[in-house]
């Protein structure tokens, strides 16, 4: 992989880490990524949301 | 009132329950055209409610195809209309305002849609309509779980259900739309065994109530997937991915935002279900992060993609682990900086 690869890093929050902590064990304040990497790692999962509208 | 405005008024009406009846069955294209043109016989006409109902409707259309600011600019214009008219109706407004609430959910800004959730539900509350007020409830909890804040979250899960189960008949889409967040924020917590217990009523809930290809079924399969996915259920995960991408492809369209992000879900178990073993699956367990609103916008700016969340598998967790207050010079990891502490997962996270 180039080195020369730009990265991002993504502090985490409080919430977060504990969440990975619970399932890992791992204490870990941040993840840092390449674009590359980032890109194979997002994982969009949807969530219903509920509409409302008029009884005209 | 003059005849005419009145006339364009009940056209507009009966066109906005027509295109409505579309949308729901999830005929969007055809619903649009309808909605379309009642929105214009509104305009035309004189009735405040009228108009206010046929953007309002157009707006939640508009939502469904992923055009959150057409939807919102619709919203608040049927806002401001009510919010000047002598007619107006406060759960009209409530409305609006869990609509509002609604739209800055699907762009992920949850901390925007919070205010909004919260002023409709403080409406509502005032009015006294049970079942009303609990589907606020639902909204306002899927946002809390936007922002992690699953505790909260869970409570107002809970007491909607227990107002929407006194009519379970009546209230049957809404009780699969509980069941549904539900089950998807204990897949977000790593609770993928209680998840398809919930996520599983909550399809049959809603085959019963929607068209087989509806795409709120679509959104159900596409959690049950990654619920089944992360039990280690990978060939499960991988028919359920490709029945909900089948479906939101016809209903929706190919570059649809949900249609593009369960073919990313589903694009790993293409791979990895040839001929994996159950050891070496178990080796594939990930850890999800949700995504914050600010860290969605760090991703949006570095891929261009909306996200809800990062997925590490827990052998790259361990592997690339930094020992604390040092930078990793290796450019080829993503740098985890951080402690390993004890205990590692054992199947699935």
């Amino acid at each position: 992989m180039p080195s020369d690869q730009k990265r991002v890093r993504i502090e985490l929050t409080s919430e977060q880490r504990a969440i990975v902590k619970e399932q890992t064990g791992i204490d870990l304040p941040a993840v840092d990524l390449t674009i590359e990497e980032l890109e194979s790692r997002v994982a969009p999962l949807s969530l219903n949301f509920a509409n409302v509208h008029f009884n005209p | 009132m003059s005849v005419s405005a009145r006339h364009y008024g009940a056209d507009a009406n009966e066109l906005v329950r027509s295109g409505d009846d579309l949308r729901r069955r999830g005929d969007l294209v055809n619903a649009e055209t309808l909605l379309r043109q009642a929105a214009l016989l509104a305009e035309a006409g004189s009735a405040d409610r009228d108009l206010a109902n046929a953007l309002n409707v157009l707006g939640m259309l508009c939502k469904e195809l992923a055009r959150h600011d057409e939807a919102s600019a619709l919203y608040q214009r049927a806002l401001a209309v009510l919010e000047g008219s002598s007619t107006r109706k406060d759960d009209d407004i409530a409305a609006l305002y869990h609509n509002l609430g609604g739209i800055e959910h699907a762009r992920g800004d949850f901390a925007a849609a919070e205010p909004l959730a919260r002023r409709g539900l403080a409406i509502r509350r005032s009015l006294g309509d049970e079942d009303a007020v609990a589907a606020d409830l639902v909204a306002l909890a899927a946002i809390l779980d936007g922002q992690q804040k699953f505790d909260e979250a869970e409570r107002i899960y809970h007491e909607a259900l227990t107002v929407l189960d006194r009519s379970p008949e009546q209230n049957a889409g809404d009780i699969a739309v509980v069941l549904n967040n539900l089950g998807a924020q204990y897949v977000a917590r790593g609770r993928p065994a209680d998840a398809l217990l919930l996520l599983t009523r909550a399809e049959r809930l809603k085959r019963r109530c929607l068209p087989e290809r509806h795409p709120d079924v679509a959104v159900t399969l596409n959690n049950l997937a990654e619920a089944h996915r992360r039990e280690g259920h990978l060939a499960a995960a991988e028919q359920l991915y490709r029945q909900a991408i089948g479906i939101f492809e016809t209903t929706l369209g190919a570059e649809h935002p949900k249609t593009k992000a369960c073919r990313r879900n589903l694009s790993p178990l293409e791979h990895s279900t040839m001929s994996t073993s159950n050891e070496s699956q178990g080796q594939q367990a990930t850890v999800r992060i949700q995504l914050t609103a600010e860290q969605k916008s760090v991703v949006k700016t570095a891929i261009d993609r909306d996200a809800d969340a990062i997925e590490l598998t827990v052998e790259e967790l361990e592997s690339r682990i930094a020992p604390t207050g040092v930078t990793p010079a290796d450019p080829g990891f993503f740098r985890l900086a951080g402690n390993h502490n004890e205990t590692f997962l054992k199947s699935d996270s």
